[in-house]
């Protein structure tokens, strides 16, 4: 639980968190597009370059990204190892039955594999270096346009940011009820899957309970001290946008710029 | 006649499966700038009350007026502006990411502008002494620390009244005496008047007046110093429960309750 | 149970984040049947020492020793089990732990866990729940319909059944009434003086830690500063307020009235009852 690193904010004072979480929120949006613009080697280095000068701007240590991809390390090899297994063209280098190893299949493998942990450290390089709060700010701004679609947006993120806020709490909350179950014998991640989950009962069921007193009482509160959800509602926490985020906006810009060139220019 | 700030007329409630009533005919009223006290047992009815006395329940019969208004399903909202509460649980109430966002989110639901809020929220935080926090986020407070913005969210308001529903119960005592410090301060300088349910007896033995709840109904009412001498079965302040167990010894005793430094210069005679 | 801190240095590691040492070379002993209480200002490690005596939290460096079970970093699970069956802890809140359909189950629990019998938990559970002085009758009743002061009640019995050697006790009363505090904690005292069973009380309360305990022992910054009698820590005002610790209402009385009146109390006086007794002596009531 304490090993996931996605979602976790690391303070600090780099340029990449002084940018507004709708700049660093749009640019990592348009990243994930521009990672499906490397068509070629040039474009590649260039992916990976990018990459790593946003990573080297966050200045927090390029372990805590690479802690990030390992969640995720054994979807990225299942996908890489069917790319190299399945696809067939250019020079054949093995056969066995269905299976071929082809020049193709290994350069299609890289480039799936380059865009996946690109876009893994990008998006990481974002939420380490913007607080929870911050993000829901800017979620509620991206997701502006779809009011006119009545989509509930300024419930949904309040729902959000409480959420987020509350998370400390439960993780606090689950340490304490599995410390006082182990203190009474209970043993977990032993025997069997069906003893494994039997074991998980004393801590989900109060974890559970727990949960929905304190969602009555946190209602109590928001009731008594005005929420209403159908008035307008002012926001304390104001964005602002400043020019360095319409920098990190042109740099997004260029980069799509030099991929369209690069990909111009080799075809 | 002083100003009333609550008007308590027979108020009985009962929660629904439940054959006895939870309250019965409570009537009492706290004037403008006083500090009373609800004392009793667990089951007497006090939390109840609060929850009455803000609106989040309805009374079976009887009518509560806080600030001249009847409350109701129309007013309440109104009369929450008014006059703000803050529960026992420090974690559960505290809803902004940081101190300063959970002091501003009852203003953003009157939909004030940006820069009031600003300075409300500055003020209310040097009222109870955590402007220095504004920054923090909850994870990084004291229990007290938390009370006390949960306090500064309803100063913000500009509030006539502050009800304090147990909160100090789960607070250590270093915490709870700085938070009676912080509420005797704010007393005494903002003039606010203060509803607490309390089973902190130096809490209550400081505020102005003490009502005593039994099983749903007003067993008593006055100056702490009279309760204490007059309800023996009340927990009550060491002093007093030194009078007690000297009593009980059948030994020289002050004649009523008396505060600590009284005592000792009785002692001294 | 003698058990033995050695020392101990630990902390906690949270992810990315490494936590400053919580315990830094603790060595204690605590002598079978005695009542101790730990106090000190938050964060000085006082919860921490308890999940070492649990095994909850393993030394990185030292080793404590429970009975003739030794704990350091590489203890086996199984060691670490026998060592929960001997030493009860009741954490703070300890209701929020309840999770079965009846406080019969919830209370069987440990017992099962530990390896008795279904009869002997059933037994046990009865003998429990009426020590902690609730009915039998609540028995099949679920945990989650009793009152707030019953469940915790219920959650200490379900510790208790596990037969315990040593009690470790987490702000055990806080939330609680005066009048359910007072009960609740003379029910520990009563145990530990007709059981002998050893208590261990983090609190934050000096006069709870004044009234019940026997001995105190004071953290400051993960270290143990000071170990002895309750008395002598409570008649030393300039080591009380070196430590921030409250002086006892008692204490603090006492204390005024010498000053004020020029006559010494023949005795650290802790409580109102001693308090009354050392007035009575010199004859002013």
């Amino acid at each position: 639980m304490n090993k996931l690193i996605l979602g976790r904010y690391f303070p600090g004072d780099s340029p990449i968190h002084k940018l507004d979480p709708r700049a660093k929120m749009i640019a990592g949006i348009a990243f994930i597009f521009i990672s499906f613009m490397a068509k070629n080697g040039q474009g590649l280095i260039l992916l990976w370059l990018f990459t790593f000068f946003v990573m080297s701007l966050t200045k927090i240590g390029f372990r805590v990204f690479f802690r990030g991809v390992r969640p995720l390390i054994w979807l990225i090899l299942f996908t890489v190892f069917l790319q190299i297994l399945f696809t067939a063209g250019g020079i054949i280098y093995f056969t066995w039955g269905p299976i071929k190893i082809s020049e193709f299949g290994l350069i299609n493998a890289l480039f799936i594999f380059s865009r996946f942990v690109t876009i893994i450290f990008v998006t990481t390089a974002v939420t380490l270096t913007t607080k929870p709060m911050e993000l829901t700010d800017g979620l509620n701004f991206l997701m502006r346009p779809l009011r006119f679609l009545h989509v509930p947006v300024d419930e949904l993120s309040i729902m959000l940011s409480i959420s987020l806020r509350f998370i400390p709490n439960l993780l606090d909350e689950t340490q304490r009820i599995m410390d006082a179950q182990k203190a009474r014998g209970a043993v977990f991640g032993e025997g069997s899957l069906f003893r494994q989950m039997k074991a998980l009962v004393p801590i989900f069921l109060p974890l559970f309970s727990g949960s929905l007193n304190r969602g009555e009482e946190l209602a109590n509160v928001m009731d008594v001290r005005g929420y209403r959800s159908e008035l307008p509602r002012s926001s304390f926490r104001q964005l602002t946008w400043k020019i360095k985020d319409t920098v990190c906006i042109l740099v997004i810009l260029l980069l799509i710029a030099a991929f369209a060139v690069l990909n111009l220019v080799i075809d | 006649m002083n100003e009333q700030i609550i008007q308590v007329k027979d108020l009985t409630f009962k929660y629904e499966p439940a054959k006895n009533n939870t309250l019965s005919s409570v009537s009492f009223a706290v004037n403008k700038g006083e500090w009373l006290s609800v004392i009793g047992n667990n089951g007497a009815g006090k939390s109840t009350l609060a929850l009455l006395l803000i609106g989040l329940l309805k009374p079976q019969s009887g009518s509560v007026f806080v600030c001249g208004m009847p409350l109701n399903e129309e007013t309440k909202w109104t009369i929450r502006r008014h006059a703000g509460i803050v529960f026992q649980n420090p974690d559960n109430q505290f809803i902004g990411a940081t101190v300063q966002d959970d002091v501003a989110f009852g203003m953003e639901n009157l939909n004030m502008p940006v820069e009031d809020m600003r300075q409300r929220v500055t003020e209310a935080l040097e009222l109870v002494g955590m402007l220095e926090h504004r920054e923090a986020d909850p994870s990084r407070l004291s229990g007290g620390q938390k009370q006390r913005v949960a306090i500064a969210g309803v100063l913000a308001l500009h509030p006539d009244l502050l009800i304090l529903d147990e909160a100090f119960v789960m607070l250590d005592p270093r915490s709870r005496r700085e938070l009676l410090a912080t509420l005797k301060q704010l007393r005494a300088e903002q003039g606010l008047t203060i509803l607490s349910i309390t089973h902190d007896m130096n809490e209550a033995a400081a505020s102005d007046r003490i009502l005593v709840l039994k099983n749903g109904s007003v067993a008593n009412s006055g100056l702490p110093a009279d309760i204490f001498s007059e309800e023996m079965d009340v927990e009550a302040p060491f002093s007093e429960r030194l009078r007690r167990l000297l009593m009980s010894k059948e030994r020289r005793t002050p004649e009523s309750y008396l505060t600590e430094s009284e005592w000792i210069q009785w002692l001294c005679k | 149970m003698q058990i033995r801190l050695n020392q101990v240095s630990a902390d906690y590691q949270l992810g990315p984040v490494h936590s400053p040492r919580v315990l830094q070379d603790v060595s204690l002993q605590i002598a079978p049947g005695t009542f101790t209480a730990v106090v000190g200002p938050t964060g000085a490690g006082k919860s921490s020492l308890l999940k070492v005596l649990n095994g909850l939290l393993l030394p990185k460096s030292g080793w404590a020793e429970v009975g003739d079970i030794k704990i350091d970093s590489k203890t086996s699970k199984k060691a670490l089990k026998a060592v929960r069956k001997h030493i009860g802890m009741v954490f703070q809140f300890p209701e929020s732990q309840l999770f079965a359909e009846t406080v019969e189950q919830d209370i069987s629990f440990g017992p099962l866990n530990f390896g008795a019998s279904p009869e002997a938990a059933h037994d046990l559970a009865i003998k429990m729940i009426r020590q902690v002085g609730l009915d039998e009758s609540i028995l099949q009743q679920s945990p989650f319909s009793l009152s707030g002061g019953q469940k915790r009640r219920v959650a200490i019995a379900g510790v208790l059944a596990q037969e315990p050697e040593v009690i470790a006790l987490d702000e055990p009363t806080a939330g609680l009434d005066p009048s359910g505090k007072a009960e609740l904690m003379s029910l520990f005292k009563q145990w530990n003086k007709c059981k002998r069973l050893t208590v261990i009380l983090v609190t934050h309360d000096m006069e709870t830690a004044a009234r019940y305990a026997d001995d105190a022992v004071v953290m400051d910054q993960g270290k143990v500063v000071y170990h002895g009698s309750v008395r002598s820590l409570f008649a030393d005002s300039e080591k009380l307020n070196r430590w921030q610790l409250d002086v006892p209402e008692a204490r603090r009385f006492q204390l005024a009235f010498e000053t004020y009146s020029g006559i010494r109390l023949p005795n650290v006086c802790l409580t109102e009852e001693e308090l009354a007794e050392a007035l009575i002596g010199v004859g002013r009531v």
